[in-house]
């Protein structure tokens, strides 16, 4: 049986436990045993088919010719139950006869029908197509340096102020807070429109989205208990650590598992953006 | 030439990797499969993070700055960065009538490059993210990804210069651009250290264009063979899909800057992503046509194949959330919901229900036919779609919901003068929209045990499906050996 299999496999040019279950499929489905399916496959005679399909047109079907009338096969997928075409062999010399294994649901299916393919054409389009979008959307916007809407305005950091930038990149408070704001109503009161290049924008921390409010100016915003003050070192502190005391419960994470030195660097840095 | 010289030709076919196993495509398919569970199970843990910050508060990893993004870069770079080149190497030697080449090397760069995101992703969880969104991986990630990503562009344009078809369908340039797209975009947005505004028009393009451009290409190549291959009708239009193709190829970066519309970016820039952002909506409206007039009279085929069931789901989902995302590069709109919830509702739909539905429609078409199998379960994968798409589509719709409610309290709160955007008063308009956040979270779950039970249809499909005989690729007469 195992030289059989062998055989059948290197008619094949398959692995064994491909064209053992193959096999046994195609035995099952045919009513027959499977050693003759392997005979069939390894050289021997056929295995019987059931139905024989209209033969496989090889050229293409015109565009508007109903699939159904004109069966054509997928390029490169043999046709339900025509012999296989010749598979690679190193040692089996005779495959014309032999019944490869087909698929259960290869009824003729319409041709995939295509235009003539040029690969290099192609490539050369799309790529050019991709310069072309990455010039107008990121190679123009950048080097806009003598629009003097653009021009670097720096935000001066202290050391410890870094250490926090840092650490709100790290935290990924970016997903929640933006620090940008647009000329547009719902931004109103949120301090200076972002029109230049602030130096929050080089380390990515303009933000995705509002689930929180915008911090460009976080530093600028009145103190929480006193409307009158500007928040503080402290209240960011407290805010960050125990944010139930301030705001509704639910609304901000604690943040207690940060280390008192992360928190106070956190706590500069967001009184830093001014 | 050695093609009158069979014994030298397998030799030299041996050597360079050349075969008619198709492990690298069923291999991929099952761990892109893993990648869209783990990738759910995160989004999900960080939606119930969001609704209750507290949860879990005394662990960083655990936070939603970790897991957001971490849950983004699974889907996207795990399951989109697997799934692309499993549907290129299905589908590339079946188009092109030539064996896939370096199918080993392909083997293995795939799983090096799930094992490197997967490596990435717990870097993010555990010591933060690194840039900006979909750019999060640390930067000595960035280079390896880029050339295992360059692996699956490079193995497949090898093939096609190996072809015997002389014509080409739809899908292959979908295929094509797909392998290309994805280390394009991501190279782009790994160049380190830009000044001033590089990094802000980096995210926009880098993240939105992996989003619309190469994250759902394959998925929609994919798409138009399995329709034809599983209805048994013909393309309605070739040349209309065709069209889909280079709009979306030609405007989709265009496009990208409309999630920060009134930034600190140029004027000009977002009339151009106005304009972009309608291209997009032609290849989704080409697609959907494409899908209607071709089942057009075969509609049954919907209740009785699961397959073209999830295509249905996957192609309107993509249509969808298209054509919201064309709206909302209007300047008008962009004034109401930019840099609210809207976009991250947009990327959800987009991540969580359409190119999973498409991609699954793809994976248990060909799954079986790799692996010699029959699907497990067609009634536990047409359940896990429902819940897909239930769970998915409540989940995206609450937060473009959510988008809405917050971008028109924002401009009532300054329009009317009773509030400000800032502190307590951002809490005020917060409690507005947490219901949403919330049943947005409960429906995510819904959505989880969807893509289980389709994992669980493909593994078990693998594990105790019935053996069917497995599909013969190419003929090697056709082959043209060098």
């Amino acid at each position: 049986m195992s030289d059989l299999l062998a055989a059948a496999a290197a008619a094949m040019g398959s692995p064994e436990h491909l064209v053992e279950r193959s096999a046994q499929a195609r035995a099952t489905a045919e009513g027959i045993a499977y050693e003759e399916v392997l005979a069939a496959w390894a050289g021997g005679t056929a295995a019987p088919v059931t139905a024989a399909p209209p033969a496989p047109t090889q050229e293409p079907a015109p565009a508007a010719a109903p699939a159904a009338t004109t069966p054509t096969e997928e390029p490169a997928s043999p046709p339900v139950t025509a012999p296989p075409p010749p598979m690679e062999m190193a040692e089996v010399p005779a495959v014309s006869t032999v019944a490869a294994p087909v698929m259960a649901h290869s009824q003729a299916t319409p041709r995939l029908e295509g235009v003539k393919l040029h690969p290099l054409s192609t490539w050369l389009s799309m790529a050019a197509l991709f310069a072309i979008g990455l010039v107008i959307t990121f190679i123009g916007p950048f080097n806009t340096g003598a629009d003097s809407r653009h021009v670097v305005a720096g935000t001066d950091l202290s050391a410890i102020g870094e250490q926090g930038q840092s650490l709100y990149l790290h935290l990924g408070c970016g997903y929640c807070h933006t620090q940008l704001v647009r000329p547009v109503l719902a931004d109103v009161g949120l301090g200076p429109v972002t029109e230049a290049w602030a130096d929050s924008l080089e380390d990515a921390t303009f933000g995705v989205q509002r689930i929180g409010p915008d911090l460009a100016h976080a530093g600028s915003r009145a103190s929480y208990e006193d409307g009158e003050e500007l928040v503080s070192v402290e209240e960011y502190l407290a805010l960050l650590a125990r944010p139930g005391e301030f705001l509704p419960e639910g609304d901000h994470p604690p943040y207690e598992h940060l280390s008192n030195e992360d928190l106070l660097a956190l706590a500069t840095y967001l009184t830093e953006l001014e | 030439m050695t093609g009158d010289n069979p014994k030298l030709s397998r030799r030299l076919l041996d050597r360079i990797g050349t075969d008619q196993d198709e492990s690298a495509a069923s291999w991929l398919m099952v761990v892109s499969c893993l990648f869209l569970l783990a990738g759910t199970a995160l989004l999900v843990t960080a939606l119930f993070k969001l609704v209750v910050p507290s949860l879990f508060a005394d662990t960083a990893l655990m936070s939603f700055g970790r897991l957001r993004p971490a849950a983004l870069l699974t889907l996207v770079y795990g399951f989109g960065g697997t799934i692309t080149p499993a549907i290129a190497y299905y589908l590339t030697p079946r188009l092109v009538g030539a064996r896939m080449r370096f199918q080993p090397i392909a083997l293995l760069g795939g799983l090096g490059l799930a094992g490197l995101v997967a490596l990435g992703v717990l870097v993010v969880l555990f010591r933060g993210p690194a840039g900006p969104e979909l750019g999060e991986f640390p930067p000595l990630f960035d280079w390896p990804i880029a050339a295992l990503l360059l692996l699956p562009a490079l193995t497949v344009s090898a093939t096609i210069r190996h072809r015997t078809e002389e014509s080409s369908f739809v899908s292959l340039l979908y295929v094509l651009g797909a392998v290309w797209w994805f280390p394009a975009l991501h190279i782009t947005g790994s160049i380190p250290a830009l000044p001033n505004a590089g990094p802000f028009l980096q995210t926009g393009l880098v993240a939105n264009g992996i989003l619309w451009l190469a994250f759902p290409a394959a998925a929609l190549g994919g798409a138009y063979y399995v329709l034809v291959k599983e209805s048994g009708l013909p393309l309605f239009s070739g040349p209309l899909a065709r069209a889909g193709f280079w709009t979306l190829s030609g405007t989709a970066l265009l496009a990208t800057p409309i999630r920060f519309l009134g930034g600190p970016a140029p004027d000009w820039t977002e009339t151009v992503a106005v304009v972009g952002a309608m291209g997009l909506i032609v290849s989704a409206l080409a697609l959907i046509t494409n899908l209607g007039q071709t089942l057009s009279g075969a509609w049954e085929e919907m209740s009785r194949n699961p397959v073209i069931r999830y295509l249905v789901v996957g192609a309107s989902a993509y249509t969808l959330v298209t054509v919201l995302t064309g709206l909302s590069g209007f300047r008008s709109t962009a004034a109401m919901v930019g840099l609210t919830t809207w976009h991250e509702g947009l990327t959800f739909g987009t991540v969580l229900v359409a190119v999973p539905a498409l991609a699954l429609s793809f994976v248990f078409h060909a799954f079986p036919r790799t692996t010699g199998r029959n699907l497990s379960d067609e009634i536990i994968a047409g359940r896990g779609l429902r819940w897909l798409t239930w769970g998915g589509g409540i989940t995206a719709a609450c937060f473009l919901l959510a988008g809405l409610v917050s971008g028109m309290a924002w401009n009532w709160a300054n329009a009317s003068g009773t509030r400000t955007n800032t502190g307590l008063g951002f809490s005020a308009g917060l409690s507005e929209v947490n219901l949403l956040f919330t049943l947005g979270a409960l429906a995510s779950v819904v959505a989880l045990a969807g893509v289980a039970l389709m994992v669980w249809t493909v593994i078990r499909t693998y594990i105790s499906g019935t053996a069917r005989p497995v599909e013969v690729l190419i003929p090697v007469e056709n082959e043209t050996d060098e």
